[in-house]
């Protein structure tokens, strides 16, 4: 009895020792980056150089965007650009990008540029030679690099000192004209690289943007998620186009009191404009202020050609026009800060013209008493009705 | 409970009616074994049936005996019994030490009926009353009395103690995960959840525990990342003869058993040993080979089996051997079905409102063996183990996934299909040397391997064509991220090495050769290696194109070769697709954690009633995180040196009263996924961490009053305060993404509090038959804690403090002011326990046992929006064990007979609220959990050899 206690007993010694001498050998081991692999791991910089582990990226690699920006910057036109990591302007930091400047990103949502509070972003596009910013894989697809994040000091309502939902920078303060630079002829492709549901990249993110930051001329194509989104802040956007967006085509949230003009937007998969006041409280203040004039939404769309969302605000919007949708303004019934501003005439579109519309079009969904918030009627919306307006040719893709 | 509450009266009033009493206590020793400590002699007062038996140390006592002369019968098999006449005076300990030697007589004399050892209730009962520090200790016997299976539910039976459901965490006194330490024989154990510093106690089947240490005051020969509780699992020993057990039991949940269709995933075994890794090629084409669809699974009814053996024996004079060994594995299946809503807004509106459905299957193989060598006054032990836990789970959530976006008027199905394994190994050396009379060592060292796998985890998210038809057929198309439907495999391992080394210095004896003081020098370190690295691969579905219907259970037939080729859907990670070369490198976190710590404690007993511990500890802390994840890359490093002290101080009022005060400075440190930049999603809610926090410091007090009238029963109460610098807390970060990360949320939090409990024997019967003593007795506990928690809120203190670090975070707290998260203001458990023996072998124990904590803060809210609380519940659980024959044990428990819903709710915003909040504040409840967890019925049946 007491030897074969003892061989129970050693037996389970030796499986307990011969068990954890094995217990490495499972799981989705990947071999480890080393310094001399070829390809960029770890948490290298550059392709074997950087990060803890390798010796620092040489200097020379200057077409590689990668790390802070704390001086002024001037990017040269003849250069093919590689984005592969966050590129930061830091307060104080400038970043000027001529004319004709072609920027290829990898990387995911590793790769993004973004500007934070106090630093100056100018890109000086022109309508025959924009500033392009694209996807670098061989087969480009929505999502394949973050975008084009722009963080000012400008108020928002959610709060002062918020995080941006990427690029983890702080955005919002007082300051209505506060200038985070000046955007012209911009074209943004195959962005919106995902983390999760709630925190995607946009073509465009302006979080607190001011009003002293010039925004005009900027083109999403083929954006995962949202095309162009306004987060609060005071800026304007004019002569916007969104193309092929995997969400939103533009969105404006949190309090944006700013305007905008000539917008085309075309084949999103969303609703056309999103505008909302806040997700958390539809009667945060600064309340989304807007007058918009010259819009052209060119379907389908599914969440309606405008979405009225999360308390709305107050929009006046001229020359709306739109075509192949199946819905005008959408409002959801459980909304009732929206309803209570649709109610007070705070929400008005005159004209709006709805071209070729499609199986079960209704002008809106909102069920409350005032009905006669759309006025129907003709527009040439962004200048051309569904076709391309003659602002829009040469700088953009894909109309 | 009013009933409860009324014998409790009884009892008290009846204590303070008690009769002029003594007492006998000593130390028995074996003569033949070179005078170390008699364990289990039996102490008889002749001509009574009163008595006891000794030890582990050789000591014993016996309570309350009328003032007079006695004669007392030391005993124990094949030795001399010895009488001894013995006077008892009024509030006297009369001291007797014996020492036993053999006799020639057959072993037929004395016959041990119970079999006392160190887990008894009485021992540990003893042990409480003879420490300075207010430590207890909880028992195999009285955790199998409770019905506790495991040891999580043996700690919550402890004052103030109480367990959250969902998560596992332990609270003690309101102080969650982050504040407690748990440790098996005194040397540091990993966390099986890399979210978590504590190992799940439910893990420990009390089986493999011989008693667990529970210490809530800080002594310094501890870790000082202390603030709540040290939990130490003494691993169980065998000193007895030989011993082979087999044990077998199967059990039902009637919310389980109820559900006529079970289903569970492809993949996972029965055994929970596997592991899948994905496929070559993952990006290029689809390779992946297990489904994405549930499977109907069978009967779900839970099983186990275990084998025990022990053995110890002499080898020669002067050496004895301990040996045993333990093999167990245990299955259970459960099912819950609820409400799950998140992101309620200010209007109480939720963004996201869901039915859910979770069907789980888990299992645990536990291998543990030990080894002890006890050589004149050196003792050697080796403790193995080996644990391997698993849950496989499939969760179905249908609803709306957002109220303004997708499937916006329900309809919506989230699936994720789970298989987690933790395996965990530790190898533990001790060592305990008495040098001479005067000197002890005392040392330790051991290697722990944690490995912590989630293979294959799969997420499907479908949303209806039409949003405005919630029962119309569904699609991926406007389903808004890539990564909703997912496959995701992640590895966390963790290494640790620790040792400790303790000498003992005695000195000044006393005028009964007993020490009055003594130093101990030691030293801790413990080296931690954590690996974590995840591999996501998200379905990328591309909206702007037509897509087909999806069946929600036949999602194989869209997520396959053809549709890939077709360019529906597209393959790829956060970092890219499989243009990109270094797609498949994993994101991953790992660190090093280096503590090195040393102490002075010192002893002294300043009168015979009087005695102080007083030590210092200083700890070098670093802890160095470096990680590359869809955030971003980066390292930090957190260096710290702690110098705490801590004093406790022991009164004895009486014989049979203590009172004991403590007070210490420890600190509490910032664990590994909470420093880490890596978004952690669940179906609900992300979570990232927090690079710049940094260790909070605590402050603690204790001061409690002990009444042992007899050895098995106690009464006692304490106060207790708390002061926490800069503690840490989670909080949703203000941003569009309404992410939760952690910071060191305020200035200050502060918890005062009561503590009382009594254990009181209501009846204790002996009957002397020809052969043996036939035991009857009744017996009840209750204890309770009372606190009041607060805390300050200060967002731009996050704000500055994550600036500074460069890793910017906002926080916007509604509340200025709020409670502790976790912090229930009342905590209570009471159990009434019945004990019959029939004849030798044939025995009943009849145990009811009843827990309640009150509403409890679960988050902190933000932006005018309520703190999330789940609401306190009370649980009664029934407990039956009877030995029917000398070899067969049955045992019978029904547990949760009161099913209480589980629930959590974001509350209606009351008290003082944050000054820059001019919006709005929430002004309803809003449920945003519930579930009922059923009924649970064991039949349990052991065969001992």
């Amino acid at each position: 009895m007491k030897t074969s206690i003892l061989n129970t007993i050693l037996t389970v010694a030796i499986i307990v020792l011969f068990a954890s001498c094995s217990s490495d050998d499972g799981g989705n081991t990947v071999i480890a980056a080393s310094c001399s692999d070829g390809i960029q791991n770890g948490n290298e910089t550059g392709v074997d150089c950087g990060g803890s582990a390798c010796e620092p990226c040489i200097s020379g690699l200057s077409n590689i965007l990668i790390g802070d920006v704390t001086t002024d910057v001037i990017l040269d036109s003849t250069v093919a650009y590689e984005l592969t990591g966050g590129y930061v302007i830091q307060s104080g930091g400038s970043l000027t990008i001529p004319a004709g400047t072609v920027i290829t990103a990898t990387g995911g949502t590793a790769a993004y540029i973004a500007v934070a509070v106090g630093g100056e972003l100018f890109i000086n596009g022109t309508a025959a030679s924009p500033v392009v910013m694209t996807s670098g894989a061989a087969n480009p697809a929505a999502g394949d690099w973050g975008g084009l994040v722009i963080c000012g000091d400008a108020p928002t309502n959610k709060g002062v000192n918020v995080t941006s939902e990427v690029a983890d920078l702080m955005y919002g303060g007082t300051d209505l004209t506060d200038s985070s630079g000046s955007i012209e002829y911009l074209r943004v492709e195959y962005t919106g690289a995902t983390f999760s549901n709630d925190k995607e990249f946009n073509g465009v993110s302006l979080f607190g943007v001011g009003s002293g930051t010039t925004f005009n001329y900027v083109q999403s194509l083929n954006g995962g998620d949202d095309g162009i989104e306004f987060f609060g802040g005071t800026v304007s956007g004019n002569y916007l186009v969104s193309i092929g967006s995997g969400d939103d085509s533009i969105d404006f949230a949190d309090g944006w009191n700013g305007n905008g003009s000539n917008w085309y937007i075309k084949g999103g998969a969303k609703a056309g404009i999103e505008g909302s006041n806040n997700g958390d409280n539809g009667n945060a203040t600064p309340v989304t202020t807007t007058t918009l004039s010259n819009i052209s939404v060119v379907g389908p769309v599914s969440e309606g050609a405008l979405y009225f969302k999360e308390g709305g605000g107050n929009f006046t919007i001229t020359n709306f026009y739109t075509d192949a949708v199946n819905l005008g303004v959408r409002v959801k019934d459980t909304d009732a800060e929206a309803a209570v501003r649709i109610e007070a005439g705070l929400l008005s579109l005159n004209p709006m013209q709805f071209d070729n519309p499609t199986a079960g079009w209704e002008i809106t969904n909102y069920t409350g008493a005032n009905q006669n918030f759309i006025t129907v009627g003709p527009t040439s919306g962004a200048g051309n009705g569904a076709g391309a307006p003659s602002w829009a040719s040469g700088w953009t893709s894909g109309l | 409970m009013k009933k409860l509450l009324t014998i409790i009266f009884i009892s008290i009033i009846s204590i303070s009616y008690a009769q002029q009493t003594g007492s006998i206590v000593g130390n028995l020793t074996d003569k033949e074994f070179n005078n170390e400590p008699l364990p289990f002699a039996n102490v008889i007062i002749k001509g009574t049936s009163k008595g006891t038996t000794s030890d582990f140390d050789g000591l014993y006592a016996i309570q309350d005996l009328i003032v007079g002369t006695y004669t007392i019968e030391y005993s124990f098999v094949g030795y001399k019994t010895v009488e001894i006449e013995v006077p008892i005076e009024a509030n006297k300990a009369t001291s007797v030490n014996v020492s036993m030697e053999a006799s020639a007589a057959a072993l037929d004399e004395v016959f041990i009926k119970t079999t006392t050892r160190k887990e008894s209730e009485v021992s540990l009962l003893r042990e409480q009353k003879k420490a300075t520090t207010t430590k207890i200790s909880i028992g195999a016997e009285e955790l199998a009395r409770k019905g506790a299976s495991d040891a999580a539910s043996a700690v919550t039976k402890a004052t103030g103690i109480s367990k959250d459901e969902s998560s596992g965490n332990i609270f003690v006194r309101g102080l969650g995960d982050r504040y407690n330490i748990t440790t098996l024989n005194n040397l540091p154990l990993p966390s099986n959840d890399p979210s978590k510093k504590n190992i799940d106690l439910s893990i420990f089947d009390t089986d493999i525990v011989e008693s667990i240490g529970l210490d809530k005051t800080y002594n310094v020969i501890n870790y000082g990342d202390f603030a709540g509780a040290n939990i130490d699992i003494v691993s169980r020993k065998y000193k007895g003869k030989g011993l082979i057990e087999v044990g077998i039991e199967t059990g039902v949940n009637t919310v389980t058993i109820g559900e006529e269709n079970f289903y569970l995933n492809d993949g996972p075994k029965n055994t929970g040993f596997y592991n899948k890794d994905y496929p070559s090629f993952p990006l290029n084409n689809y390779n992946f080979n297990t489904s994405w669809d549930r499977e109907q699974t069978s009967m779900p009814i839970h099983s186990g089996l275990s084998l025990k053996a022990g053995e110890s024996f002499e080898i020669g004079d002067d050496t004895r051997v301990y040996l045993f060994g333990v093999g167990s594995f245990n299955n259970d299946y459960s099912f819950r079905e609820g409400v799950s809503r998140g992101g309620v807004d200010v209007s109480a509106v939720p963004n996201s409102d869901f039915n859910f459905f979770n069907y789980s299957y888990n299992t645990k193989t536990t291998l543990m063996g030990n080894l002890g060598i006890k050589h004149k006054n050196h003792r050697l032990s080796y403790n193995g183990l080996y644990l391997n836990i698993s849950s496989q789970q499939q969760k179905e959530f249908y609803g709306v996934i957002d109220k303004d976006d997708d499937a916006s008027e329900g309809g919506g199905f989230i699936q994720r299909a789970i298989f987690e394994r933790t395996t965990l190994v530790t190898h533990q050396l001790l060592g305990d040397h008495e040098l001479g009379e005067k000197f002890d060592v005392n040392w330790g060292g051991s290697y722990n391997y944690l490995e912590n796998l989630t293979p294959d985890r799969r997420q499907v998210t479908l949303v209806p064509l039409d949003a405005t038809m919630p029962e119309g057929p569904k699609s991926f198309k406007f389903v808004s991220s890539a990564s909703d439907n997912h496959r995701f495999y992640s590895e966390l391992t963790e290494e640790e090495l620790a040792a400790r080394l303790a000498i003992t210095f005695k000195f000044n004896k006393n005028d009964d050769d007993e020490f009055k003081g003594n130093v101990s020098l030691g030293y801790n370190g413990k080296f931690k290696k954590v690996t974590f690295e995840a591999t996501q691969f998200n379905f990328q579905i591309f909206g702007n194109i037509p897509q087909p219907n999806v069946d929600p259970y036949n999602v194989d037939a869209y997520f396959n070769q053809e549709n890939l080729n077709n360019g529906l859907y597209r393959i790829r990670t956060f970092r890219g697709t499989v243009d990109l070369p270094n797609a498949l490198d994993p994101q991953f976190y790992q660190g090093d954690q280096k503590i090195h710590s040393a102490y002075v404690n010192f002893e002294y007993v300043f009168s015979p009633r009087f005695t102080v511990l007083a030590g210092i500890r200083g700890e070098q802390i670093n802890q160095f995180i470096e990680w590359s994840t869809s955030l971003n890359d980066g390292n930090s490093d957190l260096d710290t040196f702690e110098i705490l002290p801590a004093i406790s101080m022991k009164y004895e009022l009486t014989d049979t009263q203590n009172l004991k005060f403590a007070a210490s400075k420890t600190y509490t440190l910032p664990q590994y996924k909470e420093r880490a930049r890596f978004l952690f999603q669940e179906i609900n809610q992300d979570y990232f961490g927090n690079p710049a926090l940094y260790a909070s410091t605590d402050y603690n007090a204790d001061v409690k009053w002990e009444f042992f009238p007899e050895s098995n029963e106690i009464l006692s109460f304490g106060v207790f305060g708390k002061y926490i610098e800069n503690p840490i807390n989670s909080f949703t970060a203000v941003s569009a993404s309404n992410d939760i990360t952690w910071g060191n949320t305020g200035e200050k939090a502060t918890a005062f509090g009561g503590e009382m409990e009594v254990r009181k024997s209501l009846f204790d019967n002996e009957t002397d038959t020809n052969d043996t003593i036939l035991k009857s007795s009744l017996t009840a506990g209750f204890n309770l804690a009372y606190m009041i928690t607060d805390q300050d809120l200060d967002g731009q203190k996050v704000i500055d403090e994550t600036t500074e670090a460069g890793v910017p975070i906002s926080f916007i707290p509604t509340y200025d002011k709020t409670g502790i998260s976790g912090a229930s203001d009342l905590v209570a458990n009471a159990d009434i326990s019945y004990f019959k023996d029939f004849n030798e072998n044939k025995n009943i124990q009849l145990t009811i046992a009843a827990n309640y904590f009150s509403n409890r803060i679960f988050a902190i809210g933000s932006v005018g929006k309520g703190n999330l609380i789940e609401k306190g519940v009370a649980t009664i659980d029934f407990i039956a064990k009877a030995q029917l024959t000398e070899n067969i044990t049955l045992g019978l428990s029904a547990k949760n007979l009161l099913n209480p819903s589980i629930e959590r709710f974001q509350e209606a915003v009351d008290g003082d609220t944050n000054p820059i909040l001019t919006d709005g504040f929430q002004q309803e409840d809003v449920t945003i959990l519930s579930y009922k967890k059923g009924y649970d019925f064991k039949l349990s049946l052991a065969y001992k050899f």
